[in-house]
């Protein structure tokens, strides 16, 4: 990342930062407000490393007022630059942007070692954050009567807006797996149909109150201990529809393994 | 070696009478008075003159049959008829010749077995040559005499030993391949002469380039005398060593364009390799390998481009370019394609060092069960596998080992997580496979996630209404497709399309007028 000099000016609030990108997909946005009061979205689970089972969605924090500085200066220096140089770096590479005052997000620019500072102090006050969950969901695999689900509960004070499978739009519709050494393995496209044609998953976003879960079926062929993992979506502003993507582990032991959540 | 003179053969005896120059007068003794006396006289430095005196002087023969009353049907023994000869002051040495030619069998035997010293100490370089003619011993005792009778075997010529060679059996043949006597050959033959004598000998091919090369001959040019003479009958020599002759570059384009069945003849004889190697030395390393099979090799270099709608998690999305240089080397062959990449893998932290070296061995098998033995190249003319050389010891692509757990921050681009069953036992599975996706980047395929719907098409090869492509709709109503059943999108499933990198770099590297291959499962 460029070297940049020191900002002619302080950026306006709010401030944003956010990573995204990746594979597997980090999606992580912090809009911070001049007295360090922050709101935080964790859609997947590779984008913050905490306790299992994870927590996505939308989450109340603060920033430090070191980290509320460097911010604010990366942000200030990153808006002077505007928005040329949208080369993001090799295939892979998580891209980190902020904006400022409300404007459209640019790449970070600054001393790369001074922006993984800053991205650590982020992630902690981030996982700090995952304490108090505005409208999260929590997933988590069980053994129930029709064969191993993952549960998808939500928490925090507001419903959370959950989109599992739309008939308007192809592709979206929500995926389970079984990770094996032999690669994932899906649940089909056609198991799902049934299960929105018998009203078991709803067909266009829901909001999903406090303490309530909807379930979705994991693949056959899972096994206690089985891992794998999930995608749906988070219904945002407008058309907004954006992935959440976590993983699961089913409790019990694996096959010559050891005893899991 | 190369020759000095050719002597001839010497002439009658005659008594040296003129002190001249010290071989002259070495060689006129020789002529006059044998081997023995010039020993002799190099022995006491005496007067050269004095020296046939004792010419006679040596072990006593044994004689065979002498005092026996020859049998009607065998020929009485001349033996006694040549000792006198033999101890006369002044050996007649063509009489002794036409003697020996004139014995029977038995006579013969016996001298064979006994007169070497005498008649070595009479006889010169050429009348051993007329001698052993006239004798017929084997041809390891006609050389040894011969050798042992010339003052300067070097000044003896191949066609005047040819005979001997040439009407000599196999056994005798075969019983002169040894350094012993491949001096006396390397003494008697000039570069060009060997050829001949070793086409004479039909020594089997390792033992005539050995000698060839004691002698300074070319292999080239031994392997040609060979294929003329019809001892290397492999179809298509010809044509390959003037290949040869004519350079590194002109022989591997000539092995390039053999059909399979013409080059496996030529492999399999071991004159083909020998002439490389000696002929062109260093600069033969790609004609070997083409030899071998080797229809090309070399670095590919690929740079990925790839536009994704990237972008803020609350955001619009944005349209960003990736890319980067990967490095890995094909070798594409006669019978398979060889792609081998290399990564250099950096423990980030002391666990992960500790981790390493069993992640290595994880993620080599991960990547080897996902992507060795899966594909094929095909052209109508040949069906060939694909396989991958994976080294994570060292390479051109730098990675981080981390150890914990695989999210950001420190999940990016180049990081790599090691599985670690104690600490992270949920994410062994995935930090296991994840590698799997990180090689498809390294032999030259972009990702298959956040793409355009037209990039999508175009990268996938599918529709973005297909049951694999998972949407995803920014605040804008932009929509960014991922296929989540691919490799190189989130999902695992490796596709023909993956190889395109390497296919394009075998279809560019094809035979003249070779058909382009194209990748089946």
């Amino acid at each position: 990342m460029d070297t940049v000099t020191e900002p002619s000016e302080r950026a306006p609030f709010p401030l944003t930062f956010g990573v995204s990108g990746g594979n597997p997909r980090v999606d992580l946005a912090m809009r911070v407000e001049a007295d360090g009061s922050a709101v935080v979205d964790v859609l997947t689970v590779w984008s913050l490393a905490q306790p299992s089972p994870a927590r996505l969605g939308a989450f109340r924090g603060r920033l430090p007022t070191a980290t509320l500085e460097a911010l604010a200066t990366v942000a200030a220096a990153s808006r002077e630059r505007g928005p040329s140089g949208l080369f993001a770096g090799p295939p892979g590479t998580v891209v980190r942007m902020v904006s400022a005052g409300g404007e459209r997000p640019v790449l970070a620019i600054g001393d790369e070692a001074r922006l993984a500072a800053l991205d650590r102090d982020i992630a902690e006050a981030a996982v700090g954050a995952l304490a108090d969950p505005i409208a999260a969901i929590v997933a988590e695999a069980r053994t129930g009567d029709g064969g191993p689900v993952v549960a998808l509960r939500a928490i925090g004070m507001e419903p959370f807006r959950l989109l599992l499978f739309a008939s308007d739009t192809p592709g979206f519709w929500a995926r389970t797996w079984i990770d094996t050494a032999a690669g994932q393995q899906p649940l089909d496209f056609e198991d799902v149909q049934r299960l929105v044609a018998a009203g078991a998953i709803p067909d266009g976003p829901i909001d999903l109150a406090p303490g309530s879960e909807v379930r979705l079926p994991i693949p056959a062929g899972a096994a206690p201990g089985s891992a794998g993992g999930y995608i749906a979506w988070r219904r945002g502003t407008g058309p907004e529809r954006r992935i959440l993507s976590g993983a699961w582990v089913l409790p019990g032991t694996a096959p010559g393994g050891d005893e899991r959540l | 070696m190369s020759r000095v003179a050719v002597a001839r053969v010497l002439p009658a005896p005659e008594r040296a009478t003129t002190a001249t120059a010290p071989e002259q007068l070495l060689l006129s003794l020789q002529r006059a008075a044998g081997n023995r006396a010039v020993t002799r006289y190099l022995q006491r430095d005496d007067d050269p003159a004095d020296a046939g005196a004792t010419a006679g002087a040596g072990a006593a023969p044994v004689r065979q049959e002498e005092d026996a009353e020859a049998p009607p049907d065998r020929p009485a023994s001349r033996l006694a008829e040549l000792d006198e000869m033999l101890d006369r002051f002044n050996t007649p040495e063509d009489e002794v010749i036409d003697l020996l030619g004139a014995m029977g069998p038995d006579d013969k035997r016996t001298v064979i077995d006994s007169y070497r010293d005498r008649l070595v100490g009479c006889l010169n370089g050429g009348e051993m040559l007329r001698a052993v003619a006239n004798l017929q011993p084997p041809l390891g005792t006609a050389l040894d005499w011969i050798d042992a009778a010339a003052l300067f075997t070097s000044a003896i010529d191949y066609s005047e030993i040819q005979g001997l060679v040439t009407r000599a059996d196999s056994d005798e043949r075969e019983a002169v391949g040894t350094n012993h006597y491949r001096d006396i050959f390397v003494k008697v033959c000039d570069n060009s002469t060997m050829i001949t004598a070793l086409v004479d000998l039909n020594f089997p091919w390792e033992k005539a380039r050995q000698w060839a090369r004691e002698e300074g001959t070319g292999t080239l040019d031994l392997a040609r005398g060979l294929a003329r003479s019809g001892r290397i009958t492999v179809s298509g020599l010809e044509e390959f060593l003037n290949a040869v002759g004519e350079g590194a570059n002109v022989a591997r384009e000539h092995l390039r364009g053999l059909e399979d069945d013409s080059l496996a003849d030529l492999r399999a004889e071991p004159a083909a390799g020998d002439v490389i190697r000696d002929e062109l030395g260093t600069a033969g390393a790609p004609v070997l390998s083409a030899l071998a099979g080797e229809i090309s090799s070399g670095e590919a270099t690929i740079t990925n481009s790839e536009d994704l709608l990237a972008g803020d998690t609350t955001g619009p999305f944005t349209l960003m370019h990736f890319g980067g240089d990967q490095r890995f080397n094909v070798t594409y062959r006669r019978d398979g394609v060889d792609v081998a990449v290399g990564v250099a893998l950096t423990a980030a932290d002391d666990r992960a060092g500790l981790l390493l070296p069993a992640a290595k061995n994880i993620w080599l098998g991960r990547i080897q069960a996902a992507w060795g033995s899966r594909f094929q190249l095909t052209n109508g003319q040949r069906t060939i596998p694909l396989r991958f050389q994976v080294s994570l010891d060292a390479g051109p692509n730098e990675v981080n080992a981390h150890s914990g757990h695989w999210a950001w921050p420190k999940l990016n681009a180049g990081n790599w997580f090691v599985p670690d069953h104690e600490q992270v036992p949920e994410q062994e599975e995935a930090v296991s496979q994840a590698p799997v996706h990180e090689f498809g980047h390294l032999i030259g395929n972009v990702d298959e996630y956040s793409r355009t719907a037209e990039h999508y098409v175009q990268v996938t090869q599918q529709p973005v209404t297909s049951h694999g492509t998972v949407a995803e709709t920014d605040t804008a109503g932009v929509t960014r497709y991922t296929n989540a059943l691919s490799l190189m999108g989130s999902g695992t499933t490796i596709e023909p399309r993956h190889c395109d990198a390497i296919l394009r770099w075998v279809n560019q590297n094809l035979r003249a007028n070779e058909p382009a291959f194209s990748v089946v499962a």
